[in-house]
């Protein structure tokens, strides 16, 4: 294995104890005979291994239990209060009367007597406006009868006419 | 977490709040620091560490036990965390505010050694500053909390071999920032 190998090997399983035993041997058989790679040994456990071994570990301030402890609490009380007791359980079996229904009824029957109003005004207007059509329509026949027409001053006047007539 | 047992899982799955304080209480101090390195914020770490709980609360019906129950609060964590952590980058134009340094408690006889852990504090935290948030998550399961790389590559529902790749880059800019460091002391 070359320097650069080695020094890869250092940074990782070496220095952190993670090689097998035969790789272990042969980075420590490199390392005794190599100078450049000892020196980098040296300088990876100093700044890169050493400073972590002596990190202080803080106590946790203990008011996070009690939050956590709070909002699991609050969170349970939340759950129970979703969930229906005995009591509105059968409340709600035995509710009938309920006003939705019944406001949806209603608008349904004004509705339904408004369609029967307006269909019914309709059906009056439009039998009024037949009636006076079809008296217009007399009276219009009456006035094209023949002895009209006679008395009529406009005409052809011709022989065909006056035969037919 | 070895206290963990299955019937607690169990419990605290169905709802009992006195069995999900013994998951708290033995999963609540990783989770905070993973949160707290990640993200370098306190305040963010905190509401992060209480989402993560509310999070394993509600999902811990749909837990597999098959796998491990410490790895899959790490997911969880690390997807909480890398998220707040962008979201401030986001909000505050690429600019992240880190926190002082963690302060353990510290009894009287050990006051000297003070100042030596703030120090040590200080390089922990812009060792980090200096990567990018994969990279960061890497380093952090594999330096400060000990995982091996195929617990990582569970957590972070990525390759082994990506693993490897991510803490190699991590490494080479941590040396690079520290022939950097020792250029300008000198």
């Amino acid at each position: 294995m070359n320097c650069e190998k080695i020094q890869e090997l250092i940074l990782t399983d070496y220095l952190d104890g993670q090689m097998p035993e035969r790789q272990k041997q042969c980075v420590e058989q490199h390392i005794s005979g190599c100078f450049r790679c000892r020196e980098f040994l040296k300088r990876a456990r100093e700044t890169a291994v050493e400073p972590f071994t002596h990190a202080g570990k803080d106590i946790p301030p203990e008011f996070i239990w009690f939050r956590v402890r709070e909002s699991i609490i609050a969170e349970k009380e939340r759950a129970a209060c979703t969930v229906p007791g005995f009591l509105e359980k059968l409340k709600s079996r035995f509710q009938v009367f309920s006003p939705y229904p019944v406001i949806g009824m209603v608008i349904m029957v004004i509705f339904i007597i408004g369609i029967v109003t307006q269909s019914k005004m309709f059906t009056t207007a439009r039998v009024k406006s037949d009636a006076q059509e079809q008296a217009e329509y007399l009276v219009s026949m009456a006035e094209m009868s023949p002895e009209n027409s006679m008395n009529e001053k406009t005409g052809f006047g011709t022989v065909i006419e006056e035969y037919f007539l | 977490m070895q206290d963990i047992t299955n019937d607690i899982l169990i419990q605290a799955s169905k709802g009992d709040i006195d069995s999900f304080e013994l998951i708290y209480k033995a999963a609540a101090g990783f989770v905070y620091n993973v949160a707290f390195r990640v993200i370098g914020n306190r305040q963010d770490a905190e509401e992060v560490t209480q989402e993560v709980f509310l999070v394993i609360y509600h999902k811990l019906k749909y837990f597999r036990f098959q796998a491990s129950f410490k790895t899959w609060i790490y997911r969880i964590t690390m997807n909480r965390a890398i998220n707040r952590y962008k979201k401030n980058l986001r909000e505050r134009g690429g600019m992240v505010e880190y926190d002082e340094a963690v302060c353990p408690v510290i009894v009287p006889h050990e006051i000297e050694n003070k100042i030596n852990q703030e120090q040590r504090e200080d390089t922990v935290i812009s060792l980090l500053k200096s990567l990018n948030p994969d990279q960061k998550a890497c380093v952090v399961l594999r330096n400060i909390e000990g995982l091996s790389y195929q617990e990582i590559a569970e957590a972070l529902k990525i390759n082994i071999n990506t693993v490897r790749s991510r803490l190699k880059r991590a490494r080479e800019s941590l040396i690079a920032l520290g022939k950097e460091v020792v250029k300008n002391e000198l």
